[in-house]
């Protein structure tokens, strides 16, 4: 089942939550709604659920326009942030609550609840109530709550927040497994970039209310659609500079205030002389000592990660992030030359967008 | 020895409370202690600490001459009868303004909590005479009445804390698995209320049980008459009855005790809500 959201706006007194925002899923897609705290994903979400409605334009799941529609009958689950389980029922009722009011007989209601706990593996907590339950099993059963209905969406408001780093991790390989043996289109609030990548089958940036960027994780990783996107995806995040683009010679150089670098000349015309440079941290490389372009650079951390290391390059007093693999003989305090890999370059313009689109 | 000042505080705090607990339990020890005493050990000066002898003539007294079979199953069906009512109304119009926002909701509260400024002896007269033309008096439905008038502000405030600090997700979460909003408020929404639904029973019954203006005022007869007021009967123009007096004083404080000791620790909760 599609979701498809119309120009859609949302204010709450003077605040834009979602300005405006179009997006359509796919059927059976992954969409992980990402940005940082209150960027409009998760009001996003209640719009789509119908626990809000839209201020402007249009909400449609399937074909069916589902702005007036109440939360029960848009046939969504939805799992909360907090789970909000119901604190006095036992998880069996907790999970069948939604059948009963549906009127499904019991005897099927017995059979898919024992469905669902089976495929999450909760056959044996039934009986007790969420205070009698760790985090993660609450977690289980707030999914088995939505799975059990048998939606055509499922709504995730970051359900993987409240657990611990390891759970979370062996939780996200679940969903995933989950999502590809059920089929049921998914959106799944977070703001964990790295959750987001590791999740989705597309990826919707939002920040301020406006959707940035819609893509694949590849996609938005590989070639971020403004300086925002850029920054945000991507772990140690991307090296940002502002500069301005200058003729040196007859080539195009960036000209920030403590460096200047060549650039390609596959720039888009017209381009605005005031730009801001991105540089992926794996995208940094160690330059030899006689490089003309090189850019001289100072040690001041090493952070190792196994097998890369990461290390924070001053420049001009400026940190940068560099990443490495651990066999590089670096020391705090090594003076060196660093490039960038030329294809690898971000430009984008003030505004944010994408100059040199790959 | 040196003494921090928190330390100083602390035992000046616990020098106070222990001031207050004997100043406000002295009246009921000695009531206690009167009510076994005889009649004569009453009077006696210089008083007597302990009983010298022992009688529970007193408490024989108060169900053979003064109705009080009668009067405790009127208290009882007057203090359940405002606590149900008081918390049915309270709650749910406390969870309306917790919930619904409407033109002049923030006005309507205030003006419901003047009603609880008003002194109840204001609110008697014109009571009765409403009462009296519904033909209501010596009723213990017009008593129920009374004290609930005096006692719905309250609870509406006490529940709409309470609401005010709960998470509404778990309640969104109903309405998605498709609960209508009067199923939810039932079936989620008041178990997962209960701290703040037996604070307000307990006070909604003290209140309605130690009542004495609204009985005294609206009943006449033992038909309707609640324990308090019976007590104050025990003063005629010719006799006090201490010994009496001082059993029936204990009697009525039995029931509010030992519900204050069952629901002490959802009261503390509830009152200390949202601080």
């Amino acid at each position: 089942m599609k979701v498809y959201l119309e120009k859609v706006t949302k204010k709450f007194g003077k605040t834009t939550a979602v300005d405006n925002i179009t997006l359509e899923t796919k059927n059976k897609d992954f969409l992980v709604l990402l940005g940082p705290s209150g960027c409009g994903k998760t009001t996003t979400l209640r719009l789509i659920a119908g626990l809000e409605t839209p201020d402007s334009g249009n909400i449609y799941i399937g074909d069916t326009l589902v702005n007036d529609v109440s939360p029960k009958d848009r046939n969504i689950a939805m799992v909360f942030q907090s789970y909000a389980l119901y604190p006095h029922m036992k998880s069996y009722d907790n999970i069948s609550l939604t059948l009963k009011i549906r009127k499904v007989p019991k005897e099927e209601i017995r059979e898919r609840v024992h469905n669902v706990a089976e495929l999450l593996k909760i056959e044996e907590l039934l009986d007790r109530k969420p205070g009698q339950l760790s985090g993660g099993q609450r977690q289980r059963v707030a999914l088995a709550r939505a799975l059990v209905r048998e939606p055509t969406v499922f709504l995730m408001d970051e359900p993987l927040s409240n657990l611990d780093a390891k759970l979370r991790i062996h939780m996200r390989a679940e969903l995933k497994k989950m999502h590809r043996k059920l089929g049921i289109t998914t959106i799944f609030v977070t703001h964990d970039q790295a959750e987001a990548m590791a999740l989705a089958e597309r990826i919707a940036i939002i920040n301020q209310g406006t959707l940035q960027q819609v893509g694949s994780p590849k996609e938005v990783y590989d070639n971020p659609a403004n300086a925002f996107v850029g920054g945000f995806i991507g772990s140690p995040p991307m090296n940002v500079w502002d500069g301005e683009i200058v003729e040196e010679n007859g080539k195009l150089k960036i000209d920030t205030s403590f460096f200047r670098y060549p650039l390609s000349s596959n720039l888009k015309e017209n381009t605005t002389s005031t730009v801001t440079l991105g540089v992926r941290p794996e995208d940094v490389i160690i330059a030899k000592e006689k490089e003309l372009n090189g850019i001289k650079a100072k040690v001041d951390v090493i952070e190792p990660m196994g097998r890369d290391l990461v290390a924070t390059l001053v420049i001009g007093g400026v940190a940068m992030k560099m990443v490495v693999p651990s066999d590089k003989p670096l020391r705090v305090g090594d003076k060196l030359k660093i490039k960038f890999k030329k294809e690898r370059l971000h430009i984008f313009e003030k505004e944010g967008c994408l100059l040199n689109p790959r | 020895m040196k003494f921090s000042i928190t330390s100083i505080t602390k035992w000046v705090s616990i020098v106070v409370l222990i001031l207050v607990v004997i100043v406000t339990l002295f009246p009921v020890v000695w009531m206690a202690l009167s009510s076994v005493k005889s009649k004569e050990e009453i009077f006696r000066a210089p008083p007597t600490w302990a009983p010298e002898t022992f009688t529970s003539r007193h408490y024989e007294d108060l169900f053979t001459r003064f109705h009080f079979v009668r009067l405790t199953v009127n208290s009882i069906i007057i203090a359940v009868g405002v606590t149900v009512i008081s918390v049915v109304i309270g709650s749910m119009a406390a969870y309306g303004f917790s919930r619904y926002s409407f033109r002049g909701s923030g006005m309507l509260l205030i003006f419901i909590l003047l009603a609880r400024m008003i002194t109840p002896a204001a609110l008697v007269i014109p009571l009765y005479t409403l009462m009296r033309t519904l033909g209501l008096l010596d009723t213990m439905i017009s008593i129920i009445i009374g004290i609930t008038i005096m006692n719905l502000p309250f609870v509406i405030w006490i529940m709409k804390a309470f609401f005010d600090s709960a998470p509404k997700d778990v309640e969104e979460a109903a309405e998605v698995d498709g609960m209508s909003p009067f199923r939810t408020f039932w079936k989620i929404v008041i178990p997962m209320a209960m701290p703040a639904i037996a604070t307000v029973v307990l006070f909604s019954f003290v209140t309605a049980w130690v009542d004495f203006l609204f009985g005294i005022s609206f009943s006449t007869t033992p038909q309707s008459m609640p324990l308090t007021v019976g007590i104050s009967n025990m003063q005629t123009g010719y006799e006090i009855y201490w010994g009496p007096m001082m059993a029936a004083g204990v009697y009525l404080t039995l029931p509010t005790l030992v519900l204050a000791f069952l629901l002490q620790k959802y009261f503390i909760k509830g009152l200390t809500m949202g601080y």
